[in-house]
Protein backbone atom coordinates (compact mmCIF):
# COMPACT_ATOMS: atom_id res chain seq x y z
CA UNK A 1 0.00 0.00 0.00
CA UNK A 2 1.18 3.15 -0.96
CA UNK A 3 1.85 6.51 1.11
CA UNK A 4 0.22 9.37 0.44
CA UNK A 5 3.48 11.71 -0.42
CA UNK A 6 2.06 14.08 1.93
CA UNK A 7 2.20 11.91 4.95
CA UNK A 8 5.97 10.85 4.12
CA UNK A 9 6.17 14.73 3.57
CA UNK A 10 5.35 15.52 6.99
CA UNK A 11 7.23 13.06 8.50
CA UNK A 12 10.29 13.90 6.75
CA UNK A 13 9.90 17.70 8.01
CA UNK A 14 9.87 16.82 11.40
CA UNK A 15 12.78 14.44 11.31
CA UNK A 16 14.35 16.92 9.95
CA UNK A 17 13.93 19.42 12.77
CA UNK A 18 14.94 16.99 14.68
CA UNK A 19 18.79 17.53 13.18
CA UNK A 20 18.88 20.85 13.69
CA UNK A 21 21.43 20.79 16.57
CA UNK A 22 23.67 18.16 14.74
CA UNK A 23 23.56 20.22 11.57
CA UNK A 24 25.42 23.18 13.05
CA UNK A 25 27.63 21.15 15.50
CA UNK A 26 28.68 19.48 12.89
CA UNK A 27 28.70 21.59 10.03
CA UNK A 28 25.99 19.28 7.71
CA UNK A 29 24.07 21.46 4.55
CA UNK A 30 20.79 20.22 4.35
CA UNK A 31 19.06 20.94 1.26
CA UNK A 32 15.48 21.94 1.28
CA UNK A 33 13.04 18.80 0.38
CA UNK A 34 12.30 18.42 -2.95
CA UNK A 35 8.33 17.13 -2.50
CA UNK A 36 7.25 16.78 -6.04
CA UNK A 37 10.49 14.15 -6.34
CA UNK A 38 10.39 13.03 -2.49
CA UNK A 39 14.02 13.88 -2.23
CA UNK A 40 17.00 15.88 0.00
CA UNK A 41 20.77 15.70 0.60
CA UNK A 42 22.93 16.20 3.02
CA UNK A 43 26.20 17.38 2.54
CA UNK A 44 29.22 16.62 4.83
CA UNK A 45 32.51 17.01 5.30
CA UNK A 46 34.61 14.11 6.87
CA UNK A 47 37.19 16.05 9.35
CA UNK A 48 40.14 13.82 9.08
CA UNK A 49 40.58 14.20 5.35
CA UNK A 50 38.30 17.05 4.63
CA UNK A 51 36.27 15.15 1.86
CA UNK A 52 32.90 16.18 0.87
CA UNK A 53 30.08 13.77 1.02
CA UNK A 54 26.44 14.04 -0.52
CA UNK A 55 23.69 11.95 0.91
CA UNK A 56 20.62 11.66 -1.20
CA UNK A 57 17.53 10.25 0.49
CA UNK A 58 14.35 9.06 -1.41
CA UNK A 59 11.58 9.27 1.27
CA UNK A 60 8.52 7.88 -1.10
CA UNK A 61 6.38 5.76 0.55
CA UNK A 62 8.20 6.40 4.45
CA UNK A 63 8.50 4.94 6.94
CA UNK A 64 6.52 2.15 5.49
CA UNK A 65 9.65 1.59 3.07
CA UNK A 66 12.99 2.44 4.18
CA UNK A 67 14.44 5.59 3.38
CA UNK A 68 16.56 5.03 -0.20
CA UNK A 69 19.87 6.12 0.72
CA UNK A 70 22.43 7.12 -1.87
CA UNK A 71 25.63 8.82 -2.23
CA UNK A 72 26.43 11.51 -5.12
CA UNK A 73 30.01 12.02 -5.83
CA UNK A 74 30.75 15.67 -5.04
CA UNK A 75 33.15 16.34 -8.52
CA UNK A 76 31.23 14.85 -11.22
CA UNK A 77 27.61 14.69 -9.91
CA UNK A 78 27.17 10.88 -10.84
CA UNK A 79 24.88 9.28 -8.39
CA UNK A 80 26.14 5.40 -6.71
CA UNK A 81 29.23 5.63 -8.20
CA UNK A 82 31.91 3.95 -6.01
CA UNK A 83 33.94 6.90 -5.89
CA UNK A 84 30.91 8.86 -4.02
CA UNK A 85 31.06 6.28 -1.25
CA UNK A 86 33.27 6.26 1.89
CA UNK A 87 35.18 3.61 2.77
CA UNK A 88 35.38 1.11 6.18
CA UNK A 89 38.00 0.35 7.47
CA UNK A 90 35.44 -2.25 9.30
CA UNK A 91 36.24 -1.74 12.90
CA UNK A 92 32.18 -1.72 13.60
CA UNK A 93 31.43 -4.03 10.31
CA UNK A 94 30.95 -2.80 6.75
CA UNK A 95 28.35 0.14 6.89
CA UNK A 96 29.73 1.14 3.31
CA UNK A 97 29.49 -1.63 1.29
CA UNK A 98 31.19 -1.97 -2.06
CA UNK A 99 28.02 -2.84 -3.79
CA UNK A 100 27.83 0.25 -3.19
CA UNK A 101 25.37 0.62 -0.41
CA UNK A 102 25.02 1.26 3.29
CA UNK A 103 24.47 -2.10 4.39
CA UNK A 104 22.04 -1.77 6.45
CA UNK A 105 18.31 -2.37 7.20
CA UNK A 106 17.65 1.23 7.45
CA UNK A 107 18.84 1.87 3.75
CA UNK A 108 16.59 0.38 0.86
CA UNK A 109 19.42 0.21 -1.21
CA UNK A 110 21.06 -2.96 0.71
CA UNK A 111 17.66 -5.13 -0.09
CA UNK A 112 16.96 -6.78 -3.29
CA UNK A 113 18.92 -6.78 -5.61
CA UNK A 114 21.81 -5.18 -3.38
CA UNK A 115 24.05 -7.57 -0.53
CA UNK A 116 20.75 -8.43 1.28
CA UNK A 117 17.87 -10.97 -0.50
CA UNK A 118 17.01 -11.75 2.81
CA UNK A 119 15.73 -9.07 4.04
CA UNK A 120 12.15 -8.17 4.16
CA UNK A 121 11.11 -4.50 3.31
CA UNK A 122 7.70 -4.69 5.00
CA UNK A 123 8.57 -4.55 8.56
CA UNK A 124 12.16 -3.24 7.91
CA UNK A 125 11.78 -1.56 10.94
CA UNK A 126 11.54 -4.77 13.06
CA UNK A 127 14.98 -5.82 11.82
CA UNK A 128 16.80 -7.63 13.89
CA UNK A 129 20.01 -5.67 13.16
CA UNK A 130 17.75 -2.16 12.76
CA UNK A 131 19.35 -1.23 16.49
CA UNK A 132 17.75 2.94 16.68
CA UNK A 133 18.73 3.86 13.10
CA UNK A 134 14.99 3.94 12.30
CA UNK A 135 14.70 8.09 12.06
CA UNK A 136 16.52 10.25 9.77
CA UNK A 137 19.04 11.76 12.47
CA UNK A 138 19.92 8.18 13.73
CA UNK A 139 20.80 7.42 10.39
CA UNK A 140 23.09 10.53 9.54
CA UNK A 141 24.64 10.47 12.99
CA UNK A 142 25.73 7.00 12.19
CA UNK A 143 27.04 8.11 8.71
CA UNK A 144 28.89 11.03 10.27
CA UNK A 145 30.46 9.43 13.18
CA UNK A 146 31.48 6.74 10.58
CA UNK A 147 33.49 9.30 8.07
CA UNK A 148 34.95 10.93 11.22
CA UNK A 149 36.15 8.44 13.39
CA UNK A 150 39.87 7.34 12.68
CA UNK A 151 39.56 4.18 13.55
CA UNK A 152 36.61 3.80 11.26
CA UNK A 153 36.69 5.59 8.93
CA UNK A 154 38.86 4.38 5.39
CA UNK A 155 38.94 7.29 3.33
CA UNK A 156 37.12 7.67 -0.21
CA UNK A 157 36.12 4.62 -1.34
CA UNK A 158 37.24 3.91 -5.17
CA UNK A 159 36.53 1.62 -8.15
CA UNK B 1 28.01 11.34 45.47
CA UNK B 2 31.45 13.14 46.13
CA UNK B 3 32.33 16.19 44.53
CA UNK B 4 35.76 15.67 44.31
CA UNK B 5 35.52 11.85 42.85
CA UNK B 6 32.40 12.18 41.01
CA UNK B 7 30.87 14.33 37.65
CA UNK B 8 27.75 15.21 37.33
CA UNK B 9 27.06 15.42 32.95
CA UNK B 10 23.98 15.49 30.53
CA UNK B 11 24.01 12.23 27.60
CA UNK B 12 22.46 13.07 24.32
CA UNK B 13 21.15 10.39 22.61
CA UNK B 14 18.55 9.81 19.79
CA UNK B 15 16.06 8.17 22.49
CA UNK B 16 16.34 11.43 24.80
CA UNK B 17 18.67 13.30 27.42
CA UNK B 18 20.14 11.79 30.27
CA UNK B 19 20.32 14.80 32.21
CA UNK B 20 22.31 15.27 35.09
CA UNK B 21 23.74 11.82 35.43
CA UNK B 22 26.87 10.97 37.57
CA UNK B 23 29.37 8.85 37.38
CA UNK B 24 33.15 8.53 39.01
CA UNK B 25 35.46 10.36 36.87
CA UNK B 26 37.57 7.49 36.46
CA UNK B 27 34.63 5.55 34.70
CA UNK B 28 35.85 4.49 31.32
CA UNK B 29 33.95 5.23 28.50
CA UNK B 30 33.29 2.21 27.31
CA UNK B 31 31.48 1.82 31.29
CA UNK B 32 29.40 5.02 30.43
CA UNK B 33 28.49 3.92 26.88
CA UNK B 34 26.90 0.53 28.82
CA UNK B 35 25.55 2.76 31.23
CA UNK B 36 23.57 4.55 28.48
CA UNK B 37 22.69 1.56 26.73
CA UNK B 38 21.15 0.02 29.76
CA UNK B 39 19.65 3.71 30.72
CA UNK B 40 17.69 3.82 27.08
CA UNK B 41 16.93 0.08 26.53
CA UNK B 42 19.63 0.39 23.05
CA UNK B 43 20.25 -2.82 21.77
CA UNK B 44 22.94 -4.46 23.58
CA UNK B 45 25.18 -6.19 20.78
CA UNK B 46 25.26 -2.76 18.77
CA UNK B 47 28.43 -0.33 17.84
CA UNK B 48 28.08 3.17 20.07
CA UNK B 49 30.34 5.38 20.96
CA UNK B 50 30.35 9.06 22.79
CA UNK B 51 31.68 12.43 21.75
CA UNK B 52 32.12 15.68 23.69
CA UNK B 53 29.89 17.99 22.45
CA UNK B 54 32.43 20.97 22.72
CA UNK B 55 34.77 18.80 20.51
CA UNK B 56 32.16 16.88 18.41
CA UNK B 57 34.92 15.27 15.36
CA UNK B 58 36.53 13.31 17.83
CA UNK B 59 34.80 10.05 19.43
CA UNK B 60 36.26 9.13 22.83
CA UNK B 61 38.33 6.08 23.21
CA UNK B 62 36.24 3.59 25.21
CA UNK B 63 39.51 2.41 27.38
CA UNK B 64 39.98 5.80 28.38
CA UNK B 65 38.75 7.36 32.10
CA UNK B 66 36.69 10.22 31.87
CA UNK B 67 38.79 12.29 33.62
CA UNK B 68 41.68 11.91 30.72
CA UNK B 69 39.61 14.31 28.89
CA UNK B 70 39.15 16.74 30.75
CA UNK B 71 35.56 16.21 31.27
CA UNK B 72 33.79 18.62 33.53
CA UNK B 73 30.84 19.01 35.48
CA UNK B 74 27.93 20.36 33.31
CA UNK B 75 29.30 19.31 30.01
CA UNK B 76 27.00 17.04 27.43
CA UNK B 77 28.42 13.63 25.94
CA UNK B 78 26.89 12.86 22.33
CA UNK B 79 26.06 9.27 22.39
CA UNK B 80 25.78 7.91 18.66
CA UNK B 81 24.63 4.41 17.30
CA UNK B 82 27.23 3.79 14.87
CA UNK B 83 24.65 0.75 13.08
CA UNK B 84 24.93 -2.80 13.76
CA UNK B 85 27.72 -4.59 12.13
CA UNK B 86 25.64 -6.65 9.43
CA UNK B 87 28.49 -7.91 6.87
CA UNK B 88 31.47 -8.70 8.56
Amino acid sequence: MAVDPRTSTAIVRKELEDCQNDALRNHWEISRIDEQNQIFTVKMKSPIDNEDYIIEMKFDNYKQLPLYVEFIDPKTGERGTKNAYPASKGKFGVFFHGFPCICHPCSRKAYTPGPHGDWALTGWQQNPQIGSLTNIRAILLAIYSRISNEEEYGGRMHA
Amino acid sequence: MSPDKDLTIDIETTRGKWEKATFSKTTKIQEVIQAVIQHFGFAPNGNYELRLERDPDHALKPERPLVSYGIKDGDTLIFTDLGAAVWL
